[in-house]
């Protein structure tokens, strides 16, 4: 066996420029993997990041059938048990409840429907960046009149100032109306048009107030260290709020769509990539076999002097594995350095590019991760591909005749 | 003088035949319980699962142009009234003693929290005008015998159902029925009319029942209390001052 592998590895020094060659093709395409894999899974990473941040907070708790339908009817009551429950478990690193109303507003001679998100600014603060967003005036305050922030957009729509008071029409917990004014204390930019164009954020007891929703809250947005703990920290969570008939979300089951958009983009990488495979395989293909034909007459000496055919085939796939081997430790280092300069340097983008990017919601920025899996997936698939490739080229060793070789011009 | 009588028989033959087209028997229900004006007071009964909720309206209307629709009972929300000319709808909202203009993305949300929407004031509903009409069947409902019709929107309709089934009694010409379908096909929500009575001066349904179909349980059900029909309504009360009064 030690002398096949010393064999092997002669053998492939022997045409320097064809193992060159193949190497470099194996090398260059898993770089090319692990680059675009990387960009894609730290882009998605840093943009699930932002949003859940921003909006659905990593877990929500909300009761069953809101998702569905989201009605004040399915509000629950915000009470101390449910928060000594919060704050009994170890993963969790900061929620703060939120209501949602659907409203119609109206200054002078506009109006608009508009979502109402009643807020705890405290807790808020610990788990969001909502608050970071204001760009003028100031934050609302309990208990200070109805106050309020818009969105940047809303109050250019509604041809207002900071400092106006508008009219707010809601229908109450008990479904009655109920309109009443609120002024506005500031603007807010999340950057997203719809969000910016919708959505009024205000003191969560200054919309309970106006609901008549008493303690009760829509949701509980939970933020957590990272994403790889959202798993654990749903199941052991569920299992404490299943008795008070609650149910808790991860992220992406509060915006699908979110995901969809994500997977959707993923996909398309993951067809591009496996293309990208294909076309190493049959290079694979091309340069063994060559390798392989050219030396026919070589393995017919051999095998006449009584080498057995098993050990040729292994020193020929002993071979295929060294090239293959150099050439996907090499695009793994390139391929990382490559990860580890764009997460240093992320890409980001201005102008025209950046607004078309916010519209649907996501960063203007391109990062990378150095994730183990992907060095992992994309080895494993350059494996299998190059396996699959010398198949063909192996069963021509194994069935090789000695005359036949020898005479094989 | 035989031909004279046979001519007679013809025109009123044809004229029976008329009055049996699936357009003319429509127009009639649409007819029936809407006059050149009208004036009444009404219950709105709003049930869901987890509330119900009653208010009582008082209401003018000019044809199918002009409304205005007054809440004065319970004592929370009475003073706020409604006002639809043409297209537009504004409400009055005694709170804050301001108008709002209803958007026209506002249009399909429920009206007063009722499973009525916007929309359902402001459409202009001529239903053969917008519709191709044909009767599908003879059907029995309420222990009266009617005709079932499929209303289909015409191309270009300003509808937005995908097609409507409207039952017709066949004894008085009154709506008994009507299903809503979207586009796919599925069945949206059901009006039913009940309770034939003579109030001002005409028979008509006395209670109506708007059925949500997506959400159970949910239903809205009106109670008429006292109609008149073609009286002089003055023209001002439809206007943004009257309404502000």
């Amino acid at each position: 066996m030690r002398l096949l592998i010393k064999l092997a590895w002669r053998n492939i020094w022997r045409n320097r420029r064809r193992s060159i060659i193949t190497i470099l093709a194996v090398a260059f395409a898993v770089m090319l993997t692990v680059a675009t894999r990387g960009l894609q899974l730290g882009t998605y990473e840093v943009n699930i990041q932002s949003v859940v941040r921003l909006y659905s907070g990593f877990l929500q708790i909300q009761r069953p059938g809101y998702q569905d339908n989201p009605t004040l009817r399915k509000s629950f009551p915000y009470t101390k048990k449910l928060r000594s429950i919060l704050d009994s478990q170890a993963l969790i690193t900061g929620y703060a409840p939120r209501v949602y109303a659907d409203a119609l507003i109206s200054y002078r001679d506009n109006s608009y429907g508009t979502m109402l998100v009643g807020i705890d600014l405290e807790r808020e603060r610990k788990i969001s960046n909502l608050l970071k967003k204001i760009r003028q005036g100031r934050e609302p305050e309990s208990g200070r009149g109805n106050e309020i922030l818009i969105g940047e957009k809303l109050l250019k729509n509604l041809n207002a100032q900071i400092g106006d008071s508008i009219i707010v029409l809601v229908q109450g917990f008990d479904g009655f109306l109920r309109d009443s004014f609120c002024k506005i204390t500031g603007t807010f930019r999340m950057g997203s048009d719809e969000f910016d164009r919708t959505v009024i954020l205000m003191p969560i007891h200054t919309l309970q107030e106006l609901l008549g929703l008493e303690n009760r809250v829509s949701v509980i947005a939970i933020s957590l260290e990272k994403l790889d703990h959202l798993e654990p920290a749903k199941k052991s969570l569920q299992k404490a709020l299943t008795p008070l008939n609650l149910n808790v979300l991860t992220w992406d089951e509060v915006m699908p769509s979110f995901k969809q958009s994500i997977e959707l983009d993923n996909i398309g990488g993951i067809l591009f990539l496996a293309i990208l495979v294909i076309v190493v395989a049959f290079g694979i293909l091309n340069t063994v076999l060559m390798s392989v034909t050219e030396r026919f007459r070589e393995f017919g000496i051999i095998l006449a002097l009584g080498m057995p055919q098993r050990k040729l085939v292994t020193l020929v796939a002993f071979e295929i594995l060294f090239l293959v081997f150099i050439g996907i430790s090499a695009g793994n280092l390139l391929g990382g350095l490559v990860n580890w300069y764009i997460i240093h340097h992320p890409i980001e983008f201005s102008g025209e590019f950046a607004a078309i990017y916010e519209e649907y919601g996501f960063l203007p920025i391109m990062t990378s991760t150095l994730k183990l899996h992907i060095f992992v997936n994309t080895t494993l698939s350059v494996l299998a591909a190059a396996f699959v490739a010398s198949l063909y080229p192996l069963r021509k060793v194994a069935k090789l005749e000695p005359l036949k070789g020898i005479r094989y011009t | 003088m035989n031909r004279m009588i046979s001519f007679l028989l013809l025109i009123a033959l044809t004229a029976a035949a008329l009055g049996q087209t699936p357009e003319e028997i429509v127009q009639r229900a649409e007819n029936a319980y809407k006059g050149k004006t009208s004036y009444g007071i009404f219950e709105m009964k709003v049930v869901t699962p987890d509330y119900v909720r009653t208010l009582k309206m008082e209401s003018w209307w000019v044809g199918n142009e002009k409304a205005l629709i007054k809440i004065i009972a319970p004592a929370r929300e009475a003073g706020n009234r409604t006002l639809k000319i043409g297209k537009d709808i504004w409400m009055y909202l005694r709170n804050t003693e301001t108008t709002i203009r209803i958007p026209p993305s506002m249009m399909l949300q429920s009206w007063n929290g009722s499973d009525y929407t916007y929309d359902d004031l402001v459409r202009e509903s001529n239903a053969v005008r917008d519709y191709n009409i044909r009767i599908v069947a003879n059907d029995t409902l309420q222990g009266t015998p009617t005709w079932k019709l499929e209303l289909i929107p015409k191309p270009d309709a300003p509808v937005v159902w995908g097609k409507l089934l409207y039952w017709v009694r066949k004894t008085d010409y009154l709506p008994a029925r009507i299903e809503y379908y979207d586009e796919k096909g599925e069945k949206i929500r059901t009006m039913e009319f009940l309770d034939v009575r003579r109030m001002g001066g005409r028979n008509i349904p006395t209670r109506w029942i708007m059925r949500n179909e997506r959400k159970k349980g949910h239903y809205t059900e009106i109670v008429i209390q006292k109609i008149r029909f073609d009286l002089r309504i003055p023209d001002r009360i439809f206007s943004l001052r009257e309404l502000e009064r």
